[in-house]
């Protein structure tokens, strides 16, 4: 039994590893980005990937989707996308005898990854249809719930410049995203060697490292992860110390945060902790892996009042000042 | 599950004995050093005494707050220490960096059900635990440094109260016999001034300074002492100060005679040694006399030596003027002996002030006798209270109707007075008032407060100056018209003024 539990840690560290190597033969540099990626899956969570045009967003995700031996569809957000091009619409059939019926035409959500990109360009109508599907996993249509096969996991991209003609993603979209990543402008080095891999004659092509059944097995494997009541408290002491009410607030939080993270975002600290812990190689969630995953965890779920927009504040700042202030549980 | 979690169990045991024995000791040197530091404390306000107020202040003040600073040291170790399993397992996890896994282990080992991946983790947890170094984890000696820290502050503490105190600080003397053996600056200042002066006055003059010298002797005897040397200083100025009065008469007396004009000179200078013995050379031939007229020189030298002899002047041949310098330095260095003794002194007024208020009690009942002398002691009085005005003292007061008479005015509102008069002043009372005589005006004294002298010693001076005065003047009275006292008065003055 005992053997089986490290089994199984080594194979999701294998297989980790695995998915990590191939990825980085195509996207240069952004390993925490993969990384976060990666332990979105495997926490049954989806993420949002924000970053200015050109930056790779799309590429990640495609090379991922490449990796992953799994359904993959992209959807372009624009402003006259309508759910029904998200999740499909009924269609009137006709059969051989002439009767006519409904069928359910399954739209692109239904698949494994889900690119949507630019999903801030639709309307809030379209991009409220993910809701059901993002947090149930299933779709409704047409009187009928559809399930979702599994593992379902949706990519959204973000572009954070260009806000004309762009919707805003309402707080309850956002808070289904299980981590918010940052896409940062890679340094000269790394520019480097995009232009060595892009530019050539063959560009680098990826296998396909990882199946259905293992991604569902190492999702089941963090599930496994035990986390004891002390970690907990820490990841509940830095979810209530952004709410600017609480006791636990931090003199920023009071500040400049309107509303605080929701428990998602709990379950989110541990879900992800679990992930990392597993990637130490340990059986246990520490404090540590909590504060390692707290900003890609909290950042989107923490919304800003006016005075940290005039005083140019950002969420990852008070989140900081929150993770240095915050103790440790002594239970 | 259950080999691990004994194994994990057996280790946190031993480092819970261990921290339990270290937290021990941390306490048990807490209190030690606590203990030596009050030692050493006590030690040095002992030797400072009363002497240095404000540095027993400063140290009672150090005392009291390592005291505070001591007892919210131990309470924060009591109440940092918690004790059990659960503590100790964080503390390992600080120390060892694990990551709460011993914690994690531990508390998942209590509160959930058991399943196959807390028990992993709890197995992991004992291997972990097994491997640890709790030696070098949880030392239960201090560390060198902190040892090293803690034996210097002992060292300190303990250089500090054995250090020798500053000169006038702390009680004098009798603090070790081989100190007391050595003569004090005030034994070396006698001795040397006793050398310098003749046989009765050198007598007495060692006995007042022997008086001060003592460690038990009272403000008031020093005082009284000093007094009685001054005025033993003073009267041999005054003999002095008589011989050369009475060698310049002697030189105006042979200023007639040419021959004997060196010797007039001589007289002037106070050098009555070379005129001594210039007369007896004048007087004793004609081989060494002038020849003009050796007889008659001869006579002169004579009568001027008989008169000399008359005058006890033959006795005090060496120079009169060294006789009158020495004086000067005499008078000097009981200046310095007095500042001496005002630095001892000093701490001791204020308990006299203390008892002068008793005193003040008991001299209020003289003070209703509307005596002269009585304003005039309260005059030079101050109690420790608001002192009260010399002048305005002073002044006899007329006899008001609210006061009362010597019998007691059942009208007025003063207290009448003993039915048998005013009540005597005990003699150690008024010397107590002389002792703390301070300025009139109730503010910070003259700068030579403590060297002018008090009205009854100015009083007692001029008394027994006058009748040294008229005693010398009736012992020199062998010619026509006695020095006059006003004469006198003015000489004694003018060596006195000195520098």
């Amino acid at each position: 039994m005992l053997i089986d539990v490290d089994r199984r840690v080594a194979s999701f560290r294998e297989n980790f590893e695995i998915v990590r190597t191939e990825v980085s033969r195509i996207i240069v540099g952004n390993e925490d980005n993969i990384i976060g990626i990666m332990t979105c899956l495997l926490a049954r969570g989806h993420v949002l990937l924000e970053g200015i045009p050109g930056i790779g967003k799309t590429k990640l995700v495609q090379a991922l989707a490449d990796v992953l031996h799994l359904k993959f569809s992209r959807i372009q957000f624009t402003p006259d996308l309508m759910p029904g091009d998200i999740i499909g619409n009924n269609i009137v059939r006709e059969d051989e005898q002439g009767r006519r019926s409904f069928e359910f035409a399954r739209g692109p959500i239904f698949a494994n990854l889900v690119l949507a990109d630019e999903i801030n360009r639709a309307t809030p109508k379209t991009q409220s249809s993910l809701l059901e599907a993002m947090q149930e996993n299933s779709v409704s249509a047409g009187g009928r719930t559809h399930p979702l096969e599994q593992p379902f996991f949706v990519l959204a991209t973000m572009n954070p410049l260009e806000m004309e003609g762009t919707y805003s993603l309402p707080e309850a979209q956002l808070d289904r995203f299980f981590f918010k990543l940052r896409l940062e402008f890679p340094s000269a080095a790394d520019l480097n060697a995009i232009l060595d891999r892009t530019t050539a004659a063959e560009e680098p092509q990826v296998g396909r490292v990882l199946g259905q059944g293992q991604i569902l097995e190492m999702r089941d494997t963090a599930r496994s992860v035990p986390v004891a009541r002390p970690v907990q408290e820490y990841a509940i002491a830095l979810t209530l110390g952004t709410h600017p009410e609480s006791d636990q607030a931090t003199a920023m939080t009071r500040r400049y945060v309107r509303f605080g993270s929701s428990p998602r975002g709990t379950q989110a600290l541990i879900l992800a902790g679990k992930v990392r812990a597993l990637l130490c190689g340990r059986l246990h969630v520490a404090c540590e892996d909590i504060r390692e995953v707290a900003l890609n965890a909290l950042r989107h779920r923490v919304l800003l009042n006016f005075d940290a927009e005039a005083d140019r504040v950002d969420a990852d700042a008070i989140l900081r000042d929150l993770i240095a202030r915050v103790p440790e549980s002594t239970h | 599950m259950e080999t691990s979690t004994t194994r994990l169990g057996a280790v946190l045991r031993t480092a819970e004995a261990r921290l339990r024995v270290r937290w021990r000791l941390q306490l048990a040197g807490l209190l030690l050093g606590s203990t030596a530091a009050c030692a050493a404390a006590g030690v040095l306000l002992h030797r400072l005494g009363s002497a240095a107020p404000t540095a027993s202040a400063l140290l009672t003040l150090a005392l009291v707050l390592g005291l505070v600073g001591t007892g919210l040291a131990l309470g924060r170790q009591w109440l940092a220490w918690e004790g059990g399993a659960q503590a100790t397992a964080r503390l390992l996890d600080q120390r060892a960096g694990l990551r709460e896994e011993l914690n994690s282990a531990l508390w998942l080992g209590r509160q959930t059900s058991p399943s196959e991946w807390v028990e992993a983790q709890a197995l992991r947890a004992g291997e972990t635990a097994a491997r640890l170094d709790l030696a070098r984890l949880l030392p239960v000696w201090p560390t060198p440094a902190r040892l090293s820290g803690v034996l210097g502050g002992v060292l300190l503490a303990a250089g500090m109260a054995a250090w020798p105190l500053p000169r006038g600080v702390g009680p004098p003397a009798a603090a070790s016999p081989g100190l007391a053996s050595l003569p004090s600056p005030l034994a070396r200042i006698s001795d040397r001034l006793v050398r310098e002066l003749p046989g009765p006055v050198a007598e007495q003059l060692r006995q007042e300074l022997a008086q001060l010298d003592q460690s038990a002797a009272t403000p008031v005897q020093k005082q009284a002492a000093l007094a009685a040397a001054r005025e033993a200083i003073a009267q041999e100025q005054l003999r002095v100060a008589a011989l050369r009065a009475r060698l310049l008469e002697e030189a105006g007396r042979l200023d007639a005679s040419l021959p004997l004009g060196a010797v007039a000179t001589a007289l002037r200078e106070g050098d009555a040694g070379s005129a001594v013995g210039q007369l007896r050379e004048l007087s004793a031939g004609p081989a060494s006399a002038p020849a003009d007229n050796p007889s008659e020189t001869a006579a002169h030298a004579r009568s001027a030596l008989r008169r000399l002899s008359a005058g006890g002047l033959l006795d005090a041949a060496g120079g009169i003027s060294d006789a009158a310098a020495r004086l000067q330095r005499v008078a000097w260095e009981l200046d310095q002996i007095e500042r001496m003794n005002r630095v001892g002194v000093a701490p001791e007024q204020g308990a006299a002030a203390g008892q002068a208020g008793v005193s003040q009690a008991e001299a209020r009942v003289g003070e209703t006798s509307g005596s002269g002398e009585a304003l005039q002691r309260e005059g030079s009085r101050s109690t420790g209270g608001a002192p009260r005005d010399r002048e305005a003292v002073a002044q006899p007061r007329a006899s008001t109707g609210t006061q009362g008479g010597r019998a007691g005015n059942p009208v007025g509102a003063a207290p009448a007075e003993p039915a048998l008069g005013a009540a005597a002043t005990p003699l150690e009372v008024t010397l107590r008032r002389e002792a703390i005589a301070r300025g009139s005006d109730g503010q910070d004294p003259a700068p030579d407060w403590f060297y002018r002298a008090s009205r009854q010693q100015q009083s007692q001076l001029a008394r027994t100056g006058d009748a040294g005065l008229a005693h010398y003047a009736q012992a020199g009275d062998t010619g026509p018209e006695p020095i006059a006292l006003r004469h006198r008065r003015l000489v004694r003055e003018y060596f006195s003024r000195q520098p």
